[in-house]
């Protein structure tokens, strides 16, 4: 029992939920795409005795898989049919990532890695790594928090500039032009803690 | 291909059906309309058409009859005779004749009379030679009724024939009525032939399979023959005959030993010897039935003569296939169908000889030299007389002895027996488990936690990993607590200045709202002039409260506005009707009375008018639910105020509602984490 990524909007299928899909082509999915070499290539490589070279090209060598795409609700699904380009729906952590809205490359994601061969059952190591997940967890809620705040950090001062530019466009939605002009002592309407205010007479002067 | 299923055939309907259908499928299926007024070329055709189909439909099911009706050389001789036999040859081949003849006619008719409707110069001409030749193909069609009844009788038997298979492995039963060739059948096969005490109550040939060595062979039950000249026999033994002679079968001649069927052993014998030419080349068995009644020792000198005349001629077949003459246990046998006994024993005899004359046959043929050229049977010689037994190695008979001797160990499987079976026990798959530790055999390990995948994380060394990580996070943590990030607050609003600003922002909010609502009801909107102002927006108080809250002295506005209102100075045309009332000098004198005269007039006559109103409707009438004239009075005056708002909005009624926001944003906004909105 494996927890999956949506292929869509990457959020996890629990068990029991979601949709796969698999095509009747079992269309595969090409990675390291750096080097393809045939295999009388390397056999070739490998019989002239060039192994570490072959060692070292082995790692760039297309791995196949077949994709099989899983979806976490109708929502992704139903996108996935329209053929829509998660990296282009905005809600979806492929854009999201892809435009730098959350973080992408840190170390807390290499501890977290599909391992294809099984360990053999260690109580101790269990253990560990049960604790070990949460710390991770907290470090990694902590650091993309970091990322999201170094985003929103010019965000106050634009704010503020903005907030000083309405006041000035906009003020006369409150205040008429000619009590403007009277220095800037404003109608004692707003509840302000203001100095003793002037008495309403010698303000009028119409 | 017919070949021996006659089920297949349509069903000929009779003459007038056959009209009826043809008829009406032309009514239904060409056009129906046509006016006297319409071009000629297209009236011929109307009618050029409905004659034609008319033909083509005839032409069709004439044809499919002839077709499908099987033709009596093209069949299996057998069949052929068969139907000679049951339906007359001659007469058969006259119907279908005559079919196709009238299929022939019916097709010049129509092709007459297309040419003739072609020259038609009118609706009616052209639809009398309709009608003539629809007419004349119908007379047609029911001068062959009775070929077409007699076909379909034909058909019915037909269909009801027994399918069988010329040539695959057959036994015929032949001999006198009532001998117990049904009851035989009845023994070795599943067939449920009637059986009845009295003669011919098989009437015709009916087919049962049995098995023998894993083969199939055909049954055939005949109708009884009597011993008759050969243009005598009916119907019914002409069926046997035919079978007799068509069918490459192995016979049983039954011999109704103890006479009684009704019929001698002579008569018999008789028969046998008139209808032995028929056995020409088939394994005959002669079996003496009812010997439960008549055992065959018994029997007088002339019938065992009789007998045993009749078991030389069947010898004398075996020899002209090849066989010994003394093999002869194969050829008179007995049995009774009461008691069983030597039932299977004949059919055995029967099917044994059969299988032997059709393999010989096979063996002759010339299609056997392909097959035999593929065998090739290779038995070595043996060189010498010296014993070779296989070879076992000694490890093997010592491994096989201990193995033998050793107690069983105990499997799986007893364990499972012994603890309740299949569904209660289940097998503990870990006991064989290799650990480090056997005590971490039962362990139960999470593989999910927290939204993760345990395996994922699972690392001998993961422990220094983490210590790595939390170093590097301790690391960066001191390094932001020194820079800090300041934000710039050169411009900083005061309080009053945050407090406009908001005020700023909810008027703005105000605006675009209201402008929301005025764009979205526009057009359903009713423009109400302003002095019905249900909202009391124009008043002089909300004037001054606005002026003053933008921060002017509104008292010189809202005085101002007071002075030329309509209550204080009157409408225009009473002022200037005033102004001429009083000659010229009206403007100087007494502005101020005339205003007061005509304020005075304006609320006298709001004031009387609304008396008036109130009092009005038809004073007080008991029944009516009001206490006195003055509670009505009251009731009305709380209607009306209840309508007022609503009338000075334009409003025809309580249903007169306008929505400005069908989907306002708050009910149909607003994010979900991972699950679904389709509800709101």
């Amino acid at each position: 029992m494996r927890l999956e990524k949506c292929w869509f909007c990457s959020s996890t299928i629990y068990p029991g939920h979601g949709i796969q899909f698999v095509r009747n082509d079992a269309k595969v999915a090409l990675e390291k795409k750096k080097f393809i070499f045939s295999l009388c290539s390397m056999l070739l490589l490998a019989h002239c005795g060039w192994f570490h070279v072959l060692r070292r090209l082995q790692k760039l060598v297309v791995f196949q898989r077949i994709v099989i795409f899983r979806f976490c609700r109708s929502k992704c699904h139903k996108n996935f049919k329209m053929k829509r380009n998660p990296r282009k729906v905005k809600w979806t952590k492929a854009y999201r990532l892809l435009h730098g809205k959350d973080m992408t490359k840190d170390s807390t994601f290499e501890l977290e890695r599909k391992r294809n061969r099984p360990e053999r059952y260690d109580r101790n190591v269990t253990e560990k790594t049960l604790k070990a997940i949460k710390k991770i967890d907290k470090i990694r809620v902590a650091r993309e928090a970091r990322h999201h705040a170094m985003r929103m950090k010019g965000k106050k001062a634009t704010e503020k500039r903005a907030a000083v530019t309405e006041l000035e466009k906009s003020i006369d939605l409150v205040r008429a032009p000619a009590a403007l002009l009277q220095d800037t002592e404003f109608a004692p309407k707003i509840k302000v803690k203001v100095s003793e205010s002037q008495p309403e007479a010698e303000r009028m002067e119409e | 291909m017919v070949q021996y299923n006659f089920k297949k055939i349509t069903v000929v309907p009779s003459g007038k059906d056959f009209i009826d259908i043809i008829l009406s499928r032309t009514q239904r299926q060409t056009p129906t309309v046509v006016h006297k007024g319409y071009a000629i070329s297209r009236l011929r055709e109307f009618y050029m058409r409905k004659v034609k189909y008319t033909q083509q439909n005839f032409h069709e099911k004439l044809s499919a009859i002839i077709d499908e009706f099987p033709r009596l050389e093209g069949i299996h001789p057998f069949y052929g005779d068969l139907l000679h036999v049951l339906y007359n040859k001659d007469h058969y081949k006259l119907a279908l004749g005559q079919v196709n003849t009238a299929r022939n006619i019916i097709g010049k008719i129509a092709k007459d009379y297309v040419r003739l409707l072609k020259y038609g110069d009118s609706l009616y001409r052209c639809k009398s030679l309709k009608v003539a030749a629809l007419g004349r193909m119908c007379t047609v069609i029911k001068r062959i009724s009775p070929s077409l009844a007699y076909l379909e009788q034909i058909r019915q038997h037909m269909a009801r024939l027994p399918s069988i298979d010329p040539n695959t492995r057959t036994i015929l039963i032949c001999g006198y009525p009532n001998v117990g060739k049904s009851s035989f059948i009845n023994k070795i096969t599943r067939a449920d032939v009637d059986v009845q005490p009295y003669a011919f109550t098989t009437k015709s040939l009916f087919v049962g399979h049995t098995d023998y060595k894993y083969l199939r062979y055909q049954v055939i039950d005949t109708p009884g023959i009597l011993d008759r000249p050969f243009e005598d026999r009916n119907i019914i033994e002409m069926c046997s005959i035919t079978a007799l002679a068509h069918l490459k079968a192995a016979v049983l001649f039954f011999l109704d030993i103890s006479g009684s069927c009704g019929y001698s052993i002579a008569q018999q014998a008789a028969l046998f010897h008139s209808i032995k030419s028929l056995f020409m080349n088939k394994p005959l068995v002669i079996v003496c039935n009812k010997i439960d009644l008549q055992p065959l020792e018994a029997l007088p000198e002339e019938d065992m003569k009789l007998v045993m005349e009749m078991k030389a001629e069947a010898v004398k077949s075996i020899l002209a296939q090849g066989g010994d003459s003394k093999d002869d246990e194969g050829v008179l046998l007995t049995m009774s169908t009461m008691t069983d006994e030597g039932v299977i024993a004949v059919k055995n005899a029967a099917c044994e000889r059969l299988l032997n004359q059709r393999v010989e046959i096979k063996m002759k043929s010339k299609k056997i030299n392909d097959c035999l050229n593929r065998f090739h049977v290779a038995v070595p010689k043996p060189r010498d007389t010296k014993e070779r037994p296989p070879c076992i190695p000694q490890a093997v008979i010592e491994a096989r002895a201990t193995a033998n001797a050793k107690e069983k160990r105990k499997l799986e499987k007893d364990l499972e027996e012994e603890n309740g079976g299949a569904g209660v026990y289940s097998a503990s798959l870990r006991k064989h488990y290799l650990l480090a530790n056997d005590e971490w055999k039962e362990d139960v390990m999470p593989e999910i936690l927290d939204g993760h995948n345990v395996y994922d994380f699972v690392d001998p060394d993961i422990l220094q990993r983490l210590e790595e990580l939390e170093q590097e996070e301790g690391l960066r943590l001191e390094g932001e607590a020194v820079e800090e990030d300041f934000e710039m607050d050169g411009k900083e609003l005061t309080e009053e200045e945050k407090a406009l600003l908001s005020e700023i922002r909810r008027k703005k909010k105000l605006l675009i709202q209201e402008h929301r609502i005025k764009k979205s009801t526009a057009e359903s909107r009713p423009v109400v002039p302003r002095k019905f102002d249900k909202d009391r927006k124009y008043t002089t108080d909300r004037m001054g409260r606005e002026l003053s809250a933008l921060g002017i002295n509104p008292s010189a506005a809202v005085n101002r506005a007071r002075s030329r209102s309509l209550s204080t100075r009157g409408r225009k045309r009473d002022r200037s009707l005033a102004g001429q009332g009083e000659d010229g000098e009206a403007m100087d004198i007494d502005t101020e009375h005339s205003n007061k005269k005509l304020r005075v007039r304006s609320r006298s006559i709001s004031a009387s008018r609304s008396r008036a109103i109130i009092a009005a409707p038809g004073g007080f009438t008991p029944g009516e639910g009001f206490r006195d004239i003055v509670q009505k009075q009251q009731a009305l005056k709380i209607a009306k105020k209840s309508v007022r708002h609503r009338n000075k909005a334009a409003c025809k009624g309580e249903g007169d509602r306008v929505i400005p926001n069908l989907k306002p944003k708050h009910l149909f906004s607003g994010k979900r984490g991972k699950g679904k909105t389709t509800r709101r």
